[in-house]
């Protein structure tokens, strides 16, 4: 038996001029579901094709990304008061995001991308150290 | 309105930062009979995993940012939430 739900856990990713996003540590698998519906888009088939196909649409990935990811932020708006994003509903998030300035969301989106390529890559080396080793695993001979 | 009641649109019930409930139409106030402080609402989402989960919080987000309330225990059934807060 191992266990398969992981504990809520949030980091803190600093960003220049002092910034810092809190975003989750890991997606859970709805999550994680949510993020690719909403970084894909429907692909256009040629006449004739039966079978709906979807392809990533890369605008939309590293919005999906960020708002898959990220919980809240020290940023503030023009006036100097806090940009409240937490607890709000995703559009209020969404909306905060495209007032950004552009290079303050590319470093948003930066962030966020190497938190989760970090994070992914650990995850590849715990079940590495779970499986007990990187080789291959053996296959075992027939009896028969 | 009696005194003490808060009343909002739209309320959270969360279990660390994952969103285990999300309400409308919130109501907290304090119980006459019993003096415990309760929240009851519509709800619009719920995730029965979450729900079951320990330490969930009733967040009623404003303008500036969040009130949170530690919640002792709650019932959640199709259309409605009740919750009997702690620490108030």
């Amino acid at each position: 038996m191992s266990i398969r739900v992981r504990r809520p856990a949030t980091e803190r990713l600093e960003l220049s001029q002092g910034d810092f996003l809190i975003v989750k540590q890991d997606l859970t698998a709805g999550e994680y579901r949510a993020f690719l519906r909403a970084a894909t888009k429907p692909m256009a088939l040629a006449a004739g094709g039966a079978t709906p196909a979807m392809e990533l649409d890369p605008i939309a990935a590293g919005e999906a990304m960020v708002l898959a990811y990220l919980l809240d932020w020290s940023f503030q708006d023009a006036d100097g008061r806090p940009l409240v994003i937490a607890d709000q509903p995703p559009a209020v998030v969404r909306a905060a995001l495209d007032h950004l300035d552009h290079a303050s969301y590319m470093e948003v989106q930066r962030a966020i991308q190497a938190h989760q390529a970090t994070t992914e890559a650990a995850r590849d080396d715990e079940k590495k150290t779970l499986s007990g080793g990187t080789g291959p695993d053996k296959t075992l001979t027939s009896a028969a | 309105m009696e005194p003490g009641t808060i009343r909002g649109a739209r309320g959270l019930v969360k279990a660390a930062y994952l969103t285990a409930a999300e309400v409308t139409g919130y109501v907290l106030a304090k119980e006459p009979l019993t003096g415990a402080w309760m929240v009851r609402a519509t709800v619009v989402t719920s995730d029965p995993y979450l729900l079951a989960q320990p330490d969930l919080v009733f967040v009623a987000p404003h303008k500036g940012g969040a009130w949170r309330w530690p919640i002792a225990s709650c019932r959640c059934a199709a259309t409605t939430f009740e919750a009997r807060l702690k620490g108030i």
